[in-house]
């Protein structure tokens, strides 16, 4: 009975406003009469906002003025600001470079850097991306397609082949080389500092919640269908494959994202280096979701030289679909928006808005790290010690069920009993005490906690994927 | 003979009615005589179709072709408000600029027009529970007439239900269509065309069914059963058998999505490229726009031009609204398309590398290469009946051949070669350059 009445109540979305103490939204005017989508944003070093809109254009924000660099682009959804300020942006069947070669303040050279996949005119053929690996190689994300009658498909997304469902690399000679495949939907692409590149994906038919992973070279992500172009597979062959053959195969996700409680649709992750400028988050990956309206973190662990973390919601109710997130050269993270033919629980259905700091110290789940025998939790501020007891804490676990069906709820969900619970010296981190086994998500809920000066956190839920334990 | 036929048709038409039914009757008769229309048609587009756009299906002025008539739907109305107008909402009258007659053509072609639901009527039956499937007179709890004549799927506020919407229904005279129902799996509709059912076709989740040319009697029927509350809101539309193309709205839910599908782009003043997905034309097709009202399409993966039609660039609408589902609309006729096309004849190993354009005073020059040869084009079209196609290359006074498109409308001209029925021979200037026109013949 308690598991039936758990799994309901997992698959809500938090009702409550949430967001920490000193950050704000700001709603960005966007140029009047114009279908401002964005789905492509970057900033670059003087601070001028490059927007591309699912219209086919591209404006950019200088000094509070908008201006249109170009258009007549087919529906990109990725932009990038290059070394050299030419903008490469995503478009379905290429990646472009625009270059402004007159000094008119707007491209006229319209140069392809990549086009080597293949393109269906089907709508669900997305091209994500470029980011930029520390080496120079550009990276993107070619989404599988949706109801094309010539498409493979063994679920509901499919695969004609030309790369669909694959990552590709474009070196800085600018040759193409499909890199990574079993992607489905995967809607954003982001590098790290260090160069090392991830995407998400989105839920769906064989991915059960959406995720986060490391983007690695040959390997496989789960969706079967793009398997119908590597060497030794058909499309009989991989029908018949088992769910624990594929299983065995596919990587395993960096962070396993709850649907609808924090995501249904992510896109690119974000990396705080604005050097304080966005408060006490600084390094942790900032993530929005089209579906929910809401920014969420990702807390990136290493265990056994691997990486596994955490999500956290981080606010919510923004005003459409948030699938672009940008930190710009002034510490303000801007959320690009769009909610045209998904829906968002923001009821705009574009925009542009942007997340401001005002010096507060919030009080919040700053980071989560695996020991051990259980988790240290380290807040932003001094806990209150009364508050540090067993009962201010709760935690449960599940696993996803991998299959072709469309998401799949939480499987054996069990709660799990925290034994023990020790305050550091500093007064910021916790160590808790629970059983731990991989392949689980824990849910840690902290709603009890207090701060020095009696505050609580505004989101009490953090989701740590719990792939490996330390050996 | 044909003018005989046509001075037969008017006499008939200028008959004096001596009431508004029999000119009704009158107007509705000769929505059906190709004379009259041709008439109305070349009269619409001159005068009417800059306010209610040259397809009727609105712009600053109402949609004519739907079943919603503000200002009544008889089509002695319909003639006397072209007569009279509407001063204080833009339309003028043109009893004083045209004859009788000519109003009536009008009338008639926009008559001959109609699309859609006519004299729609509905009957709510309420049910005891979701698997009740008895539909009884003494459960009927509601009926009516649906004045805007669209099935409004948002009626019933009780739980459990069956409704029917019956009434008279315009499909294209000259094309097959099919009412097509979005997310329809878990929805028990039913059709019925002239008292006889309509059997469900397409997939599980977009099911169709086939419907008569012109005008027919249907019937819709949709029970709630076990269908969630919140998805009751039934999406029908008509589209061609392919689902190409999205024709007009059958349920109030789909004009708003209709609605969203007209997005119109219209070169003006300066070139306009714009890569979106084409109707009938492959992927990768780049269309150019020229003030002038010739359209072509550039293929990024052929190198070929595939596409050249005159009038308006693209409704882009269907590309743009809900998920973009849907190609862009070319807004005119096609001179030629895919598989025709201008390209060059090469091995067929032998593979094009297309290299991207840039805009010269907002015109586009494409550059790509062949082998070791590059090449660039560019169109200039003075008018709307001729245009020239500038191709330039690294290879002075060599020579090359393009095939053409075949096509009676089109003479092709060069300085620079020989051209033949459907090929061009050519051999590049001093410059590498080369130039192919084409007029186009009415």
């Amino acid at each position: 009975m308690l598991s039936v009445a758990l799994s309901i109540n997992a698959q809500q979305a938090p009702q409550h406003e949430y967001k920490p103490d000193g950050y704000k939204i700001i709603t960005v005017e966007t140029p009047k009469d114009v279908r401002f989508h964005v789905t492509g944003l970057d900033s670059d070093s003087a601070g001028v906002i490059w927007v591309a809109t699912r219209f086919g254009e591209v404006w950019y924000l200088k000094q509070g003025q908008w201006s249109k660099f170009a258009e007549g682009l087919h529906e990109p959804t990725g932009l990038m600001v290059d070394d050299d300020g030419s903008i490469l942006v995503a478009q379905k069947p290429e990646l472009t470079r625009l270059i402004d070669t007159n000094n008119d303040n707007k491209a006229d050279a319209y140069i392809p850097v990549a086009n080597d996949w293949e393109f269906h005119d089907n709508y669900h053929e997305f091209t994500f991306g470029p980011v930029k690996d520390n080496a120079g190689n550009l990276f993107g994300t070619l989404n599988l397609s949706h109801n094309n009658p010539d498409a493979f498909t063994m679920g509901v997304m499919g695969s004609a082949g030309g790369n669909r469902g694959f990552a590709f690399k474009v070196d800085e000679n600018g040759r193409y080389s499909p890199y990574a495949y079993g992607l489905r939907s995967p809607a954003g692409i982001g590098a790290s500092p260090s160069g090392e590149i991830f995407f998400t994906d989105n839920q769906g038919d064989w991915v059960p919640t959406s995720k986060m992973h490391l983007l690695q070279k040959d390997k496989f992500y789960g969706h079967p269908v793009s398997l119908i172009e590597i060497d030794g597979f058909t499309k009989e062959k991989i029908k018949n494959l088992s769910l624990d053959t594929l299983a065995a195969m596919s990587e395993k996700p960096v962070v396993w994202i709850p649907h609808v409680e924090v995501a249904n649709s992510p896109g690119n992750p974000e990396w705080n280096t604005t050097q304080g400028k966005f408060g006490p988050f600084e390094g942790q990956i900032f993530i929005g979701d089209q579906t929910q309206s809401n920014v969420f973190r990702v807390l990136l662990d290493q265990v056994n030289g691997k990486y596994q973390g955490a999500v956290i919601n981080f606010m919510n109710r923004f005003q459409s679909g948030n699938v672009r997130a940008e930190f710009d050269v002034n510490g303000q993270l801007w959320i690009g928006q769009t909610a045209r033919g998904w829906g968002a629980q923001g009821g705009k259905p574009f925009g542009l808005e942007k997340v401001v700091w005002d010096g507060t110290n919030p009080f919040e789940l700053l980071d989560i790290k695996l020991t051990k025998t259980g988790f240290r939790l380290t807040y932003t501020d001094e806990l209150d010690a009364a508050s540090v007891k067993l009962d201010s804490l709760s935690a449960q676990s599940w696993h996803y069920l991998y299959s072709g069906n469309y998401g799949s709820p939480k499987k054996d969900l069990t709660q799990l009993s925290v034994s023990n619970i020790t305050l550091s010296k500093d007064k910021k981190s916790i160590d808790i005490e629970l059983p731990l086994m991989a392949d689980k998500i824990v849910q840690i809920d902290f709603a009890g906690l207090k701060d020095i000066n009696g505050r609580s956190v505004s989101v009490e839920k953090v989701y740590y994927t719990l792939n490996e334990l330390i050996e | 003979m044909i003018k005989r036929f046509f001075i037969v048709a008017l006499m008939l038409f200028t008959a004096v009615e001596v009431n508004s039914e029999e000119l009704d009757e009158t107007l509705i008769q000769s929505s059906t005589n190709p004379v009259v229309l041709q008439q109305g048609k070349v009269l619409f587009e001159q005068v009417c179709a800059s306010c209610h756009n040259k397809d009727l299906s609105g712009a600053s002025g109402f949609n004519l072709k739907d079943g919603e008539w503000v200002h009544g739907k008889r089509p002695s109305e319909i003639l006397n408000n072209v007569k009279n107008g509407f001063m204080s909402a833009g339309m003028p009258g043109f009893a004083d600029v045209f004859s009788e007659q000519q109003l009536r053509s009008i009338v008639s072609y926009v008559l001959s027009k109609r699309e859609g639901w006519d004299d729609l009527q509905y009957k709510l039956y309420q049910l005891d529970n979701e698997h009740d499937q008895v539909v009884r007179e003494d459960k009927l709890i509601k009926s009516g007439q649906l004045a805007k004549n669209l099935a409004d799927f948002a009626i019933p506020e009780v739980q459990d239900y069956f409704i029917e919407f019956e009434g008279d229904f315009y499909a294209p005279k000259d094309k097959d269509a099919q009412l097509w129902l979005e997310w329809g799996a878990p929805h028990e509709m039913e059709v019925f065309i002239n008292g006889k059912q309509v059997q469900r076709g397409g997939t599980p989740w977009f099911p169709t069914w086939r419907l008569k040319r012109g005008k027919q009697r249907l019937k819709l029927t949709y029970r709630s059963g076990n269908s969630k509350p919140g998805q009751r809101n039934l999406t029908v539309i008509a589209t061609n058998l392919d689902m190409t193309i999205k024709l007009f709205a059958v349920s109030s839910r789909a004009k708003v999505i209709m609605d969203g599908k007209k997005f119109e782009i219209k070169a003006t003043s300066d070139t306009i490229v714009l890569r979106k997905r084409i109707h009938k034309l492959p992927p990768l097709s780049i269309s150019v726009g020229m003030p002038t009202k010739l359209n072509y399409a550039f293929n990024s993966k052929t190198c070929s031009i595939n596409g050249l039609w005159q009038g308006d660039l693209l409704n882009i609408g269907p590309n743009i609204s809900g998920r973009g589902e849907d190609p862009s609309l070319p807004l005119g006729e096609w001179v030629f398309k895919s598989p025709q096309g201008i390209k060059h004849a090469t091995d067929a190993q032998q593979v094009c590398s297309y290299k991207g354009y840039q805009l010269v005073n907002s015109n586009p020059v494409f550059n790509y290469a062949i082998g070791d040869t590059n090449f660039s084009v560019t169109a200039i079209a003075k008018h709307s009946n001729k245009i020239s196609f500038l191709f330039n290359s690294n290879n002075e006074n060599k020579t090359a051949t393009l095939r053409l498109p075949a096509s009676e409308n089109l003479i092709w001209s060069s300085e620079n070669g020989k051209i033949t029925a459907d090929k061009a021979v050519i051999t590049t200037n001093s410059k590498g350059s080369f130039e192919l026109t084409a007029s186009i013949e009415k």
